[in-house]
């Protein structure tokens, strides 16, 4: 016996050897690099790596992120298919923009990766533990995502008291005061912060799931680049108008666009070609630097670890190394007394103490440098370079010395600047004004340009990026033309006319949640078309209408031309009384459709006829295209102009919000779109500090509640309380300050008008002109008008010259105009309607409640505005719409009725009267005639042909749940067959695949047992569970069925491909075989071999027909009485809709 | 009377609701399905998993107690249940575990070779179906021959009448078959919600009255 076993024993040892040895392998990830996304806000990373062969049968890439390679964490993985592996040389993981941190589906507490050594560094994703989790927070820029209901009702209020003054003359400052969240009332996600380092590992794993180790880890640092390049996607125009001229440009926005902070257009002559082309060169020659510059403190970071890694090793460090590195980041600049400086001597302390050798004491500290270093350096090194200081008079050793290049000015003005204030971006388009003297003037950025409109082809324009990291992309240099293809000198007449009807309702039948948008008058085009026969003479020629609610078609009238000239006779028409996208053109015999296109003519005929007039029609050709061997719909043409060179851009403003954004985009031949207005779900907060000992994180307490558009303030709120107090407090602060500052204002303004009235020349009359704007001001602080005039002299001003007291004026005008921007919020914030009402509540929640109910509506209040446009600056835009009502803010609400389904709830209203109808009668004792159906009938004979033959019956209730109608009536039969059942003592079987049908089915064949007298019969496990997977259920049934022998089998319910195999097999044991199903698909096989089949309706009206009940019968009457009545509006459709009279079928919606 | 009367008025109730919810798209409305409904479905099936699995072991236990006919194949059903089980839960059911080996060499190919054995099976049934004992199943075989030549290159090469009438078989007599029995199925449907919903119909409740 064991020398039988030996070869097999031996075989299987030989594999498992082999496994081991497989296994042993260690795949390790090579090459593996991590470098900078370009074009964005510095908070990307991409790790590259070489694939391991496919040979390896990987499954998959794990990528690891840590702040040091001392601990990394999983962040995501890249599956891939062990069959094929990767073809590719390199594969790339993307670590940049928003994603997910930290969530209720992160790991409770850190665990260590599978499958790794002692000491390993992996770790699963970051876990909960706030202990650990929460150091973290300061190295990433994390965005809380909280529902609105957790952050308003359900945060912890944290209160940090204010250390006690230690000087009694000091001022006591405030508590802190946060709202604290646990991590599992908000998701939490991540951007990398730029210029700080991350570490990365990958790690392979093989379809066995075994973990090879991971890879070196590799370090990186987002950097902030300059946008991107948008090359030539920017568009000027010049209009010459009737009353006044204009600019409009047009741009497309960069694919990269996350910090893009500022839009600009500038202008310049032509003559300032050569100085712009220098500009730039200076701007990339500054990059280059400020790249060498970062690359540079990197080398020291690099030396740092150096020094931890020798230290670490147990090696020895010279004191002077480490002080040297400790010099790098605290410079001379370092006033005494500050904070940093501070620091530095407490630092320089430590180290002295601690001692070169001392590992365990002088790593933290030099942990510290490196973090200073990458965290605050920047600032500093760029500082000390600007000031071209020599870096060896510092206090440590110069490494390099960079050169900033020389700064070159640049020479075009800018016309035209628009801060980004929103995610989504504002309008690419702009349109900039001139005044009567051809003048731009814009006081928000200090423009006063003048322009000579005569010779507006000496000038070019840019348009350019601008990020928050200071860095400015310009597009390509765009000329003006008056004439030829690139005009764009323009008149008023050469820009697109508007379409007419633009309006916005509040979409119906929703919950509230979408805007309508509609503009123009229907279109209809075609789309694509067939020859239906060998002669060619037959073509389908389908078509698609495309309208908005203001409009119902009635009739689309086609005319087919040849050889079209405008005029002449047709050679088919069609008159399209029902829509049915489709016409088939008959085409007389010698057409010849290749070399001359047939010509459509479409019109319409709608309920606002009068509207249209008999000029509105469309005009498109069908081509013979020789590639595709088909006539091919081209242009479509209205009144001269191709309906696709334009596109409509559609933008909306949200109360709350400062901007307009895109709705969206569409074609020239759209007329409407759905506005998704979603509800407020969500309160995104940014998230920095956490409380270690509560386990929760700390957000702002204070939110935006509504936005006064008038003053352009946001009005806010504390969770916890209002800010009433705070802002009265601030009044009063800003007011005193104001009387303080309009005293020394007065006296430099004296000292200016004294300058101003000895200035001679263009320079003494602007000085003068300003003393008069000061003075206007000074009569009325509130005057806008004034304000604006006293910004247009200080622009004349100062590009002007330089006058005695006039910087210190200058200054000082700043200062009353921010603190009156101040005060002027503050006193918004209290005299605002719904902030006063806020202010009457009793109780917090109350005012919580009322507030957000008001912040939630603001959010959700909209208006609008259209520009339609050929894409290259040739657009119209047009007013913000004002509905009937004149509010141009529009709220969407929502509905109560779906009025779609009118035609349902009549419907349902009339079969439920019938069935009430219907029962009654019964009940009264009318004998209800029902026709007979043979599978019902036979019922009782199967069940005695069971009983007969001592076998048992088998009962399948279907593969659905029990949500799906079709059980519930296998069940109601289940409940008829199983009395008859047990009065005959015949064993019934009844295999479930739904573990909720399965209690139930217990249920009813217990109660079936209990109401024949025989519950001593009734047993529990002949009603039983098999499987949930459909193929495996098939399985036992059918092994059910040979096993028993069952005698009868009935298949009640919904059924899907497995039907056919167990009635096969049921066939093959000889039962007799009843089934019942509404699936369509299943009946023809059903109806094949089973014996008896109840098709549709019937399973439904079987259990009805068992019980003989007038309650059952009377719905079974109803349902008979309501399929006529359903009959007769089927045929009197189709007789009215063939006379062209098509209100029946239109009052039924299609759906 | 308990027994049978609250979850009989739970019925009412809530399928008075849904009714409702169908007609009103108000966002309270969407609330309830959405936020309320399906939340405590999803709540609710993992715990209905246990009837399923107590009714194996209850119908398993008993042959394996009675030494029933063919009683170790309900040995073999609990080996597979609690391994599978317990693969999933050590080491979880990505790919490369023991459970998604067993899922992929197991119960993939088991399953594929059931459904497999339709292809035989509908052959058999057409077989059948085909016979022209009767007019009406001389008709049958007909239609079917065409619509069977109309889907093949074959039935195009013929004639173009094949493949022209097997679209107007498929698209008028066998579409207004189907529609007709959609329209019944679909009356069939509201009627018996009908009869849950106003209590006619008990069944479900495990019995008649």
């Amino acid at each position: 016996m064991m020398r039988r076993l030996h070869l097999p024993l031996l075989f299987i040892m030989s594999m498992l050897a082999c496994v081991v040895f497989l296994n042993a392998q260690e795949n390790i990830v090579q090459n593996l690099l991590v470098e900078d996304v370009p074009d964005d806000d510095g908070s990307g990373l991409i790790l590259s790596w070489a694939p391991l062969p496919k040979e390896e049968r990987i499954i998959e890439y794990r990528v690891y992120r840590g702040l040091s390679p001392d601990s990394l964490f999983f962040i995501g993985n890249i599956p891939v298919n062990a069959e094929v592996g990767v073809a590719a040389e390199k594969m790339y993981f993307y670590d940049k923009d928003y994603s997910r941190f930290l969530g209720i589906n992160s790991p409770g507490r850190l665990k260590q990766e599978r499958q790794q050594p002692e000491g390993s560094p992996l770790y699963r994703e970051i876990p909960r533990d706030l202990n650990i989790t929460g150091p973290m927070l300061a190295h990433f820029r994390i965005l809380g995502v909280i529902p609105v209901d957790e952050f308003y009702h359900h945060s912890t209020k944290i209160v940090y008291p204010a250390e006690a003054p230690a000087d009694t003359t000091m001022e006591q400052e405030d508590d802190e005061v946060w709202a604290g969240l646990k991590i599992r009332q908000l998701s939490m996600y991540k951007k990398l912060k730029s210029n700080h380092p991350y570490w990365y590992t990958v790690v392979a794993v093989n379809e066995s799931r075994r973990f090879y180790p991971h890879a070196e880890p590799a370090m990186g640092i987002p950097r902030d680049n300059a946008p991107e390049l948008i090359g030539d996607q920017f568009y000027a125009a010049f209009v010459d108008g009737a009353e006044k001229d204009w600019l409009q440009f047009e741009w497309e926005y960069p694919l990269v666009q996350a910090d893009v902070a500022y839009f600009s257009v500038y202008v310049m002559s032509k003559d300032d070609l050569a100085a712009f082309e220098a500009f730039t060169t200076y701007q990339s020659d500054y990059a280059a630097f400020m790249m060498e510059a970062l690359n540079y403190r990197e080398l020291v970071v690099a030396e740092i670890e150096n020094v931890i890694a020798v230290l670490r090793d147990g090696g020895a460090v010279a004191q002077s190394t480490i002080e040297s590195l400790e010099g790098f980041i605290f410079t001379t600049r370092m006033t005494p007394g500050s904070r940093m400086a501070d620091a530095r001597e407490e630092l320089l302390a430590e180290i002295a103490e601690a001692g070169p050798a001392d590992e365990p004491l002088v790593r933290p500290l030099l942990e510290r440098i490196k973090y200073s270093a990458t965290a605050e350096m920047p600032l500093l090194m760029t500082e000390r370079i600007d000031a071209g200081e020599a870096i060896a008079e510092t206090d440590f050793a110069p490494r390099l010395t960079i050169v900033e290049p020389e700064a070159i000015e640049n020479p075009a003005n800018v016309i035209y600047r628009e801060q980004r204030m929103l995610a989504p971006l504002p309008p690419n388009s702009c349109v900039v004004e001139l005044d009567e003297r051809s003048h731009i003037i814009d006081t928000d950025w200090d423009v006063d340009i003048a322009l000579d409109t005569a010779a507006m082809e000496n000038y070019c324009f840019i348009f350019s990026l601008y990020d928050g990291g200071g860095a400015e992309t310009f597009s390509n240099v765009k000329f003006m033309y008056a004439d030829g293809p690139q005009k764009n000198i323009l008149v008023e007449s050469d820009l697109p006319a508007l379409p007419d009807n633009f309006q916005i309702i509040d979409s119906p039948n929703d919950q509230g949640d979408y805007n309508s948008v509609m503009w123009g008058r229907p279109v209809v085009h075609l789309t694509k078309s067939e020859f239906l026969d060998d002669d060619h003479t037959r073509l389908r020629v389908n078509y698609d209408i495309v309208t908005n609610e203001l409009y119902t078609i009635k009739n689309v009238y086609f005319d087919v031309y040849d050889n079209f000239a405008g005029e002449g006779e047709p050679i088919f028409t069609s008159d399209e009384f029902f829509q049915d996208s489709k016409i088939i053109v008959n085409l007389p015999e010698g057409t010849d459709y290749k070399s001359t296109p047939l010509t459509f003519v479409m019109r319409f005929r709608t309920d606002n006829d009068e509207e249209l007039g008999e000029n509105y029609a469309f005009v498109q050709n069908l081509e013979w295209n020789t590639e595709s061997r088909s006539m091919a719909p081209t242009e479509l043409i209205f009144q001269g102009e191709n309906v696709n060179d334009f596109s409509y851009f559609i933008y909306n403003q949200a109360m709350m919000d400062p901007q307009y954004t895109l709705v969206k985009k569409t074609q020239g031949s759209q007329r409407n779109l759905d506005d998704s207005i979603s509800y407020v779900e969500n309160v995104f907060k940014g998230i920095g500090r956490y409380d270690a000992d509560e386990q929760v994180v700390l957000v702002s307490t204070t939110i935006d509640v509504l936005r006064d558009h008038e003053y352009e303030v946001d009005l806010r709120t504390d969770i916890y309380h209002s800010l009433r107090d705070e802002y009265s407090a601030d009044i009063d602060e800003y007011t005193a300050e104001l009387v303080e500052l309009r005293t020394t204002h007065t006296e430099q303004l004296a000292v200016f008008r004294a300058a101003a009235a000895l200035a001679d020349g263009e320079l003494g009359d602007l000085a003068r002109h300003l003393v008069s704007a000061e003075e206007a001001l000074l009569a009325d602080p509130e005057n806008k008008e004034a304000k604006e005039q006293l910004t247009l002299a200080w622009i004349a001003l100062n590009n002007a010259g330089d006058i005695d007291g006039q910087g210190e004026l200058y200054g000082a005008d700043g200062q009353i105009a921010r603190l009156q921007d101040n005060l002027l919020e503050a006193q918004r914030q209290l005299e605002n309607p719904v902030m006063q009402r806020s202010f009457e509540f009793g109780s917090n929640k109350s005012r919580m409640r009322y507030l957000m109910a008001e912040r939630h509506k603001v959010k959700r209040t909209f208006r609008y505005y259209m520009v339609k446009t050929d894409g290259e600056a040739r657009f119209n835009r047009s007013a913000v719409y004002v509905n009937p009502g004149g509010e141009e803010w529009l709220y969407p609400v929502s509905n109560w009725f779906d009025t779609d389904k009118i035609v349902m709830l009549i419907a349902t209203a009339i079969f439920a009267f019938m069935v009430f109808f219907m029962i009654r009668k019964a009940r009264k004792g009318h004998d209800l005639y029902l026709r007979p159906i043979a599978g019902i009938q036979e019922i009782d004979n199967a069940i005695g042909r069971a009983t007969e033959m001592g076998r048992p019956i088998l009962f399948v209730p279907g593969l659905s749940g029990i949500g799906d109608v079709a059980t519930l009536a296998g069940l109601a039969i289940l409940g008829k067959v199983a009395k008859k059942a047990a009065e005959y003592d015949t064993r019934i079987l009844v295999p479930c695949r739904d573990y909720i049908v399965l209690p139930i089915a217990q249920s009813i064949v217990r109660e079936a047992h209990y109401e024949a007298g025989r519950p001593d019969t009734y047993d529990k496990n002949s009603v039983f569970f098999i499987t949930t997977s459909q193929f495996a259920f098939v399985a036992g049934v059918n092994g059910i069925m040979i096993r028993e022998k069952t005698a009868t089998n009935f298949y009640m319910g919904m059924f899907y491909a497995e039907s056919l195999i167990m009635t096969e097999t049921g066939t093959v044991t000889g039962a007799i075989q009843i089934s019942g199903t509404d699936a369509v698909t299943q009946i023809p096989f059903f109806i094949t071999t089973c014996d008896y089949t109840l098709i549709g309706e019937e399973l439904y009206a079987a259990a009805a027909y068992l019980a003989r009940e007038p309650k059952l019968l009377g719905t079974l009457k109803a349902q008979d009485y309501f399929k006529f009545l359903v009959l007769t509006f089927i045929i009197a459709g189709t007789i009215l809709s063939s006379l062209h009279v098509t209100f029946l079928i239109n009052t039924f919606p299609e759906r | 009377m308990f027994k049978r009367q609250i979850p009989l008025m739970i019925v009412i109730i809530l399928g008075f609701i849904f009714v409702a919810h169908s007609f009103i798209p108000a966002k309270i409305s969407q609330d309830f399905y959405f936020e309320w409904y399906q939340p405590w479905v999803k709540a609710m099936s993992p715990f209905a998993v246990i009837l399923g699995i107590m009714s194996l072991v209850m119908v398993h236990g008993t042959k394996i107690k009675r030494k029933a006919p063919n009683w170790p194949y309900s040995l073999v059903i609990f080996a597979g249940l609690i391994a599978t089980a317990a693969f999933g839960f050590i080491w979880g059911r990505q790919a490369g575990t023991p459970y998604m080996w067993m899922f992929e060499n197991v119960q993939m190919p088991l399953g594929a070779t059931m459904f497999s054995l339709l292809a035989f099976y509908i052959a058999s049934a057409a077989y059948k179906a085909f016979r022209a004992r009767s007019p009406e199943a001389t008709v049958l075989l007909i239609a079917a021959v065409i619509v069977m030549l109309g889907r093949i290159p074959l039935g195009a090469a013929i004639t173009h009448w094949i493949p022209d009438s097997t679209t107007w078989i498929l698209n008028v007599p066998n579409l207004a078959a189907k529609r007709g029995i959609a329209l019944g199925v679909g009356l069939g449907m509201v009627a018996t919600s009908l009869k849950i919903i106003l209590g006619i119909e008990r069944t479900y409740l495990g019995g008649g009255e």
